[in-house]
């Protein structure tokens, strides 16, 4: 047991970043009615603009984050545009489909640019700084603590966002009830601009924390648009706090599930996708509604 | 102050109103009665520009003419609508609900102002105010929806089937709440399937067939006409 505070750990920092994805999947859900299968690939991509800027360019940290932040914002926002927006009235299933079919335009084009081969940010990084607690049995490198830290700065900015400002609460408005948000006069279109702006950018900033943690591959993308789908679920859909805990939980799950020796049993980390695709069947079976959400059927806000 | 004349929509497909014709008076309750498919809703969102129009309809607001206006511009002109009995965001508060009937003002000392107003309207809501709206009673929403129609202090208010769902006591209640509002001077237009209550409050009234004018007069001239008591009364 003296290694379940490293997994904790372990598992907060996955579990923190595909919150943040999720959390962009649910607020797209909330108002276009889809699983954006894409939205992972936004992740991923941003991985990737930061390895140019930041390795390829040698740029310095700041102005590589804030400029793949942009860039995956507006990568967002054309396939919003041009894509999503105009299929809005097609069904749900339209939807998912086309954006699988998105998701693998972006992954194929970065291999095509990219290459397929795995990268790490490692090559022109000094060590990272290492952190002992408790003796050894927590090791925390300061960049593990970085991406702890900005994540939930991230998320707890979200939450006062959604909350109190007016666009905030007008995107709260719109995925409760899009044709009256129409009627009091919010602008729509420009809302779901807003809504896809602001998901690919915390996607996009998610996707370099993961790939300092990780490595960078163009597969990543499409492995976290299905980890923050189950969080989704998990968290149930349409509640925004509900994807947060459903990103973190399944990040616990995974690391500590995959860590812990029970009895002489344990099950290789290899396995990760085994613990988070089984709680999904469980969710979906027992609890569709997941932890704080409403399940499909109950969903009044489905498209007419 | 609004002047329908030679009304013909359609979503796209059949005509679902023709030639329709209709007049609001400053401070009046004017409301829509007639069977289930006679178009009632389709003038409300024809006002609100969310029907096609044949290029024949006129729809003057004062001077202006609203055929070919934006939803936000209608808006800002000084209606508001109640799409379609008791609508709120379910899962925002009583006050972030009237925040968004705010949507279009951009004075947060006006928005406070208005809402305090809605506030002294109905103070059950602001007892409930930081509630979630799903958590209200039906009667409560229905208020709810209303004061969010008021958050900008229309000239003209359109209510659909304000009183769909709610027990007779509660429709008492709404219904003289309208009766307050249009004294307080806001015009209000409003859909009805419960035509007895409506029709005793209402200055006056118009009888829909068919997507057709058939019939008008005051409220009380409807309720006695033989013809509207025998369709829609159940006398």
């Amino acid at each position: 047991m003296d290694i379940l505070p490293q997994l904790l750990i372990n598992g907060l920092i996955s579990g923190s970043t595909i919150a943040l994805i999720a959390v962009g999947l649910s607020l797209i859900f909330g108002v276009l009615k889809f699983m954006n299968f894409a939205h992972g690939e936004i992740a991923m991509l941003g991985a990737y603009f930061y390895y140019y800027f930041f390795i390829t360019l040698g740029w310095p940290v700041l102005p590589s984050m804030a400029i793949t932040v942009a860039l995956c914002a507006f990568v967002g926002f054309l396939f919003n545009r041009f894509i999503f927006w105009p299929l809005r009235k097609e069904s749900q299933w339209t939807l998912l489909i086309v954006s699988v079919g998105v998701g693998m335009l972006i992954k194929n084009s970065v291999q095509l640019v990219a290459s397929g081969s795995t990268r790490t940010y490692s090559q022109a990084n000094e060590p990272s700084v290492v952190h002992h607690f408790f003796g050894d049995a927590l090791i925390i490198t300061s960049n593990q603590i970085l991406i702890i830290v900005s994540a939930f700065v991230l998320m707890l900015g979200l939450f006062f966002f959604l909350k109190y400002s007016k666009l905030g609460k007008s995107i709260r408005a719109l995925s409760d009830n899009m044709s009256l948000a129409g009627v009091v006069g919010i602008d729509i279109r420009r809302s779901v601009d807003w809504i896809f702006v602001l998901s690919s950018a915390i996607a996009g900033f998610a996707g370099i924390l993961i790939a300092y943690e990780e490595s960078l591959t163009p597969n990543m993308g499409q492995h976290l648009s299905i980890l923050a789908f189950v969080a989704v679920i998990l968290g149930g859909l349409g509640s925004i706090p509900g994807a947060l805990v459903g990103g973190l939980l399944i990040g616990l799950l995974q690391d500590v599930g995959t860590g812990l020796t029970i009895g002489g049993y344990s099950i290789p980390s290899s396995y990760k996708s085994l613990i988070a695709f089984s709680v999904l069947i469980l969710f979906l079976l027992f609890r569709p509604r997941g932890l704080f959400g409403i399940s499909l059927e109950e969903d009044k806000s489905q498209k007419e | 102050m609004l002047i329908i004349s030679h009304l013909t929509a359609s979503y796209g497909g059949p005509t679902i109103i023709k030639d329709v014709a209709l007049e609001i008076n400053e401070k009046e309750i004017v409301t829509l009665i007639g069977p289930n498919g006679a178009g009632k809703s389709t003038v409300l969102r024809s006002i609100f520009g969310i029907t096609q129009l044949n290029k024949n309809s006129s729809i003057r607001f004062f001077d202006q003419e609203l055929t070919g206006l934006s939803t936000q511009e209608i808006v800002q002109l000084g209606i508001t609508y109640d799409p379609q009995g008791r609508t709120i965001f379910p899962s925002l508060t009583v006050d972030e609900n009237l925040d968004m009937g705010a949507y279009l003002l951009i004075d947060s000392n006006l928005v406070r102002e208005r809402k305090d107003y809605v506030y002294k309207e109905f103070p059950r809501l602001k007892e409930r105010r930081d509630q979630k709206s799903k958590t209200l009673s039906g009667g409560e929403q229905q208020m709810l929806a209303i004061g969010r129609c008021l958050m900008l202090s229309p000239k003209l208010l359109l209510l659909d089937e304000p009183s769909i769902g709610l027990a007779p006591k509660i429709i008492a209640e709404v219904f003289e709440k309208l009766v307050q509002i249009r004294d307080s001077g806001v015009s209000i237009l409003m859909v009805e399937q419960n035509a007895t209550q409506a029709l005793k409050i209402s200055d006056r009234a118009y009888v829909l067939e068919l997507g057709e004018n058939r019939l008008t007069g005051t409220g009380h001239e409807l309720l006695k006409n033989p013809e509207v008591k025998k369709l829609y009364l159940g006398a």
